[in-house]
């Protein structure tokens, strides 16, 4: 347990390469690469959520232990492959049609990753059908949109309005965010949940799921 | 309309790392330090992937009341809070700069390969390097063209703010060829190249609201929460 602890240090301070030697080791001696997941990848992303809300991390922080926990995944990602191991959610991710901004969708992808969600990005210019598809076809249950501009806003909504069409709002959450989104705004337009930055939307992705 | 738009090219950057730091917004964590020797290293290498240019245009304006601006050749701007900015405004320099595509294909790629802080850091260079250009033009605008003639200079407005709806972002384009810069509108608004800004000037003997030639615009936006606020 004692490497374990030592990735879980690691992702937090960011040592990317540390995380990857320490993974690459563990699973050598033969730990069970889903406990160096959920024992030290996951819950060392959580402290790192925690720290940000707290005001103890910021957006730079974050984005070092991310990377660090992806190091570590990279590793793991072929050894879990046909275990069996369900993630917390598949969240279809991507920002909506007509607008092409990404950093806050990526940054919303990567916390959710480092939870335990298994992230499909769907990209920017992401049409209404595009996301049904996603659900259909890939299984989603958790749609994240992103929009930058008070133009594409309504984009969220014809979402929605695709997903009822479909026949398939009743088999995800939504979630909305970006700049211009308020609550308000979400739930005007019937969506399940709204984050107002990168942490608060994995507790909002694990509260909607019943995490 | 635009027999007497002016192209400027290859003005020089200099990314200065306090701002470029200021747009990511709080920095003071413990991966400040790795995080300010990211932007240090970039802002070089950003150099070689930015192609600076703008386009000005000087606008003739007809009239300013009830929350209207009529300019010359039937345009017109829409929002109260932008009229009485340019109350006694005579003349508006209309401009578009941009540093072009190259530095966010190189932002989409870090992000891709999981190089998030270098992603974020470069993506934050680009905001600075296309304020720079825009503060290049406004410079020559105060210089060459207010100066000159004894007109006093507003702040630099641009549509999308809280005071000017983003979709008048079309009227200003309809005002100067930005396409000669490589600049288009999506029907979004959104400006392409994404690292490309517009900005109004107002000039004007009598203009009531006035800015020093390298004020920031903040003072005259409501947004509070912005990162790149300057108090």
């Amino acid at each position: 347990m004692a490497d374990l602890k030592a990735i879980y240090d690691a992702v937090i301070v960011g040592d990317a390469p540390k995380v990857k030697g320490l993974v690459q080791e563990s699973v050598d001696a033969g730990v069970d690469p889903k406990a160096v997941l959920q024992k030290a990848l996951i819950p060392a992303m959580a402290e790192v959520g925690r720290r940000m809300k707290a005001q103890e991390f910021y957006v730079p922080e974050v984005l070092i232990a991310a990377r660090a926990m992806q190091w570590g995944l990279n590793i793991l990602k072929p050894l879990l492959a046909g275990t069996g191991l369900e993630p917390a959610g598949r969240v279809a991710i991507g920002t909506v049609k007509s607008d092409l901004h990404d950093i806050g969708k990526n940054l919303v992808g990567m916390m959710l990753e480092g939870a335990g969600f298994e992230i499909i990005d769907l990209g920017t210019d992401v049409t209404p059908e595009k996301f049904v598809a996603a659900v259909k076809d890939k299984r989603a249950n958790v749609i994240g949109m992103s929009a930058l501009l008070t133009t594409t806003m309504p984009n969220m909504k014809k979402t929605i309005d695709a997903l009822k069409e479909a026949g398939v709002r009743e088999q995800v959450k939504v979630l909305v965010g970006g700049a211009p989104v308020t609550q308000r705004y979400a739930d005007e337009i019937g969506a399940d949940g709204y984050a107002p930055d990168a942490s608060s939307a994995v507790d909002i992705a694990k509260s909607q799921l019943g995490i | 309309m635009d027999k007497n738009a002016r192209v400027i090219a290859g003005m020089p950057l200099a990314l200065d790392a306090d701002t470029v730091l200021r747009h990511i917004g709080n920095t003071g964590g413990p991966a400040g330090p790795e995080l300010r020797a990211n932007v240090e290293q970039l802002r070089r290498q950003a150099q070689e992937m930015l192609t600076p240019r703008a386009v000005l245009q000087l606008v003739a304006v007809e009239g300013v009341a009830n929350g209207t601006v009529n300019l010359a050749g039937g345009h017109s701007f829409h929002s109260k809070k932008l009229s009485g900015l340019l109350a006694g405004a005579e003349t508006l320099a209309v401009m578009v700069g941009t540093v072009g595509e190259k530095l966010e294909e190189e932002v989409s790629r870090l992000f891709a390969v999981g190089e998030y802080v270098e992603a974020l850091a470069l993506d934050a260079i680009g905001s600075v390097a296309v304020e720079e250009v825009c503060q290049h033009v406004r410079s020559l605008v105060c210089r060459e063209y207010a100066d000159a003639v004894g007109l006093r200079v507003g702040p630099s407005l641009s549509p999308g703010y809280q005071y000017w709806d983003i979709r008048e972002q079309a009227v200003l384009f309809s005002l100067l060829p930005a396409a000669e810069i490589g600049v288009t509108l999506t029907e979004s608004s959104l400006m392409l190249p994404r690292k490309s800004e517009s900005a109004i000037v107002p000039l004007g003997r009598d203009l009531k609201v006035t800015a020093g030639e390298d004020e920031p615009p903040c003072r005259f936006c409501d947004r509070q929460d912005c990162p790149a606020r300057l108090r």
